[in-house]
């Protein structure tokens, strides 16, 4: 079975691609020390350099080299959107499925209490914990991208668990759900074969588009006072600061708004892969 | 044919597009100015706000005073006959009744006279406790009676002498016939509709969006405005701002994000981006008082910075040139104190510049030794235990990006040294919090924080409350402003010789001693003066930009070229 899902994953070439890229830009990061630059040496009276053979991607207002700053930045933007995402999705699901499956008093339960989370507003939620992490005398703790995973996660796994629950209260009626159940599968068994195969498409679009805003609002929590504080780049927060030299210095947004592009687009032809390698059609045909 | 045709309807829309630019094409006066704004003011009573955006537009139209202050820095007299001086007995010669004469035939926007007793108003709304005031109250308190013997004067007695008595009526003067009880002044239908005696009238406000402005009949300046409306947009996206500009959809903008040079590249023909000395003054504040102790009095001294000798090295690590010319390419001027501008500017050189030699030597002998990781630890320092890591928190505020570069080019100069800064930015709200909120500075809780501060032409009450030693912020005197900790008695007696007196020079010598003990004793460094930048289109005419009013200052005198 493992053998067809993985056959199946790697006939869809684009997906083959997409980890291919991924992982490329996972190492990157990691080796970003071999760069000839820091991301924090400056040279101010060589700012705003275009492209060259020096500084492939410029320099920005403090003649940092951009290039140096995406690669390390990518540290911290692919760590945040990647586990945050997952995280947000992993419990999403998990909440979604058996408020879905179960229905009921599970249902009602689990489905108050998204509620609950998609009623607080966000801002204020975090200033408050702003204000609190900040009253707690623990620097490592107030700039800790856990922290940052965290929060993200937090404020994020509501919709795809409203997302999963309305697809599962469509499945579960469904007559494979009902034969397997005849053949005395149990629940674990019946949601994790045949129910969440089925919903994996849906899910992977909003894990996609989930990403994308993780890597996004990562630096719009360093305007809260915790999160990671400049110097260290972060893709979102170069893109930030270059908003305000976009006449000026437009690559300076076009490479972390690019690499945000390349990673959201890989992770969805990586879905897309996952959808064709899981779709339980085409798994019992090729059995 | 076919593109003779094209080549016309080329020429004859961009003959349209030339003449749409501006006030409709009419040659001297009417026409709608559109004004960029980046964020909405909550109010146009400049008395219930201290954010610089309700001056804005309220100078525009509510708040027209007795005075004003001049492009110069000098006062001068508006809705006021002339100012009360000894020479022409406004003010008596001991210095505690000043005579206030209105002008003959004076109207509010909604045509009823203006008398003294809207003065005395004035008075009782920003005396009171209760008002809610939060800006412009200064010297209120010292005012005993008001006697109004006829409609156009006001007698007022002063408990004291009071320097800033010119100050105080410069930013305007409520109505008492259409605004409501003084201690109820945070609920006034007046603050979001006022009845003014400004060249413009507001005449719809739709929230998040715009207000726009129309003409006032009865402005006290025969035939001005000259325009018939302003109109105030809100864009908190500075390139959507100068989007705005190069499509000539807007006249005028606050605060262009881009640099002079690159604006008027940009914008060549369309706008021009003016400059004009700021006062806004880039400093970085020391915690003279051990931080995170619970102890917001000045008794512990820091355990890094209460020695002289470390904040004397801080100062001379920071390339000054380069930040103001490189990094803020040369959009701001050298400031080596708070008094950089104004009648009472003092130019005093720096005590230590640009001189990363001599930082290192001056930790080196105050007993901090380079580490492994470079850097600095103590071993034999005044205050710090032996070990302790050279390292301290460099608080700002968010979202303000000069402030931002600012900081990451201090951190790599300060790195040169051995010194570790960590920046940690909190919002504006958190940063400029109140001693009840536990704001850092308030409480005592930072090593270094770094703002743009400034007062106006009367800094008197602002300097009292940030250097004396009685106003350092504790449980019992939570509202002090010497977020230093900073105790100079030398200091504590120029303050109170400058708001003694009024004469000119003698303030002004009294501010020069504060400067220069800021300079010598360190509670603070600082980096630079904004100049305040505007964009402005080309075919606007008989503006005139000022240190002391904001963007519609003076808005009665415009027109189109």
């Amino acid at each position: 079975m493992a053998r067809v899902i993985l056959r199946r994953f790697f006939k869809h070439k684009l997906a083959g691609i997409a980890i291919a890229v991924l992982v490329f830009l996972v190492f990157a990061s990691a080796f970003a020390f071999t760069t000839p630059y820091s991301p924090t040496d400056q040279e101010p009276t060589n700012s705003f350099q275009k492209s060259n053979m020096d500084h492939f991607f410029g320099t920005d207002e403090l003649g940092r080299d951009v290039f140096t700053r995406i690669l390390y930045g990518g540290r911290v933007s692919l760590t945040v959107g990647l586990l945050s995402t997952f995280l947000s999705i992993a419990l999403g699901v998990l909440i979604g499925a058996l408020s879905g499956y179960f229905g009921g008093g599970i249902d009602s339960i689990l489905m108050r209490i998204t509620d609950a989370f998609l009623t607080f507003p966000t801002i204020f939620v975090l200033i408050i914990l702003g204000a609190f992490l900040r009253e707690q005398q623990v620097p490592w703790l107030k700039n800790s991208v856990l922290i940052v995973i965290i929060i993200i996660a937090a404020l994020s796994w509501m919709w795809p668990a409203r997302l999963v629950r309305g697809l599962f209260l469509v499945l579960r009626e469904r007559d494979f759900v009902t034969a397997s159940r005849a053949l005395g599968g149990s629940s674990s068994h019946i949601i994790i074969q045949h129910v969440l195969p089925n919903c994996i498409g849906p899910i992977v679009v909003s894990g996609t588009l989930q990403m994308a805003s993780a890597i996004i609002t990562e630096s719009g929590l360093s305007y809260l006072g915790f999160g990671v504080q400049p110097p260290t780049p972060t893709w979102g927060s170069i893109l930030a600061t270059a908003q305000n030299q976009v006449f000026r210095a437009p690559w300076i947004a076009f490479y972390p708004g690019l690499m945000i592009f390349i990673t959201v687009m890989a992770i969805n032809y990586i879905g897309d892969g996952l959808r064709d390698a899981f779709d339980p059609y085409v798994i019992h045909i090729e059995k | 044919m076919k593109l003779k045709f094209l080549t016309l309807f080329v020429i004859l829309g961009l003959v349209l597009s030339a003449c749409g630019g501006g006030g409709g094409g009419n040659a001297s006066s009417g026409g709608t100015v559109t004004l960029i704004i980046p964020e909405e003011p909550t109010t146009l009573n400049y008395f219930m706000s201290d954010a610089a955006i309700v001056r804005q537009v309220a100078d525009a139209t509510s708040m027209t005073g007795l005075a004003t202050i001049n492009e110069k820095g000098e006062y001068a007299a508006t809705l006021a006959q002339e100012l009360p001086t000894l020479d022409n007995s406004g003010l008596s010669s001991d210095f505690k009744t000043v005579t206030w004469k209105l002008r003959e035939g004076l109207k509010w926007s909604d045509g009823k006279p203006i008398t003294s007793d809207d003065i005395k108003f004035t008075i009782e709304v920003l005396s009171n406790p209760d008002s809610g005031a939060l800006s412009g109250t200064s010297g209120f308190d010292l005012i005993s009676s008001i006697e109004t013997p006829n409609d156009l004067t006001a007698v007022l007695t002063y408990t004291e002498p009071y320097p800033g008595y010119l100050n105080q009526f410069a930013y305007g003067l409520l109505p008492r016939h259409a605004s409501g009880e003084p201690a109820d002044m945070a609920n006034w239908e007046w603050n979001r509709n006022p009845v003014g005696a400004g060249p413009f009238v507001l005449s719809s406000w739709a929230s998040g969006e715009s207000l726009t402005l129309t003409r006032n009949p009865n402005y006290y300046e025969a035939g001005k405005p000259y325009l018939d409306s302003l109109v105030f947009v809100i864009v908190p996206e500075p390139a959507a701002q100068t989007a705005m500009m190069l499509n000539s959809e807007a006249q005028f903008q606050l605060w262009p994000g881009e640099f002079k040079v690159d604006y008027d590249a940009l914008l060549k023909g369309k706008a021009t981006q003016h400059l004009i000395p700021g006062i806004w003054n880039m400093a970085i504040d020391f915690n003279l008082s051990a931080p995170f102790d619970g102890d917001p009095t000045a008794a512990t001294p820091h355990p890094i910075l209460g020695d002289i000798r470390v904040r004397q090295a801080i100062a001379s690590a920071i390339n000054y040139q380069s930040l103001q010319q490189d990094v803020l390419k040369g959009s701001v001027s050298d400031s080596t104190n708070p008094f950089a501008y104004g009648w009472y500017q003092c130019d005093l050189p720096r005590k230590f510049g640009f001189d990363a030699a001599k930082a290192n030597q001056l930790l080196d002998e105050a007993g901090w030794v380079m580490g492994t990781d470079g850097i600095r630890v103590a071993k034999g320092a005044l205050y710090a235990k032996d070990g302790t890591r050279l390292s301290l928190e460099l608080q700002g505020y968010t979202a303000f990006d000069p402030l931002q570069l600012t900081e990451e080019f201090i951190v790599e100069n300060l790195k040169a040294v051995g010194v570790e800064a960590r920046i940690q930015n909190y919002d504006f709200s958190i940063i400029f919090g109140t001693f009840e909120d536990n704001s850092p500075r308030a409480i005592s809780d930072y090593d270094m924080l770094i703002f743009d501060r400034g007062f106006t032409t009367e800094p008197q009450d602002y300097n009292f409350d940030a250097y004396h030693s009685s106003r350092i912020p504790t449980a019992e005197n939570p509202t002090g402003g010497n977020y230093f900790r900073w105790v100079n008695p030398q200091v504590d007696s120029a303050l109170v010789a400058a708001g003694s007196s009024f004469d000119t020079q003698t303030r002004k010598d009294a501010y020069c001693k504060i400067g220069q003990a800021i300079i010598d004793d360190l509670p603070q460094v600082y980096l630079y003066l904004f100049q305040d930048n505007y964009g402005v289109a080309d075919n606007l005419d008989g503006y005139v930009l000022s240190t002391w009013g904001s963007m519609s200052w003076g808005a009665q005198n415009w027109k189109y070229k």
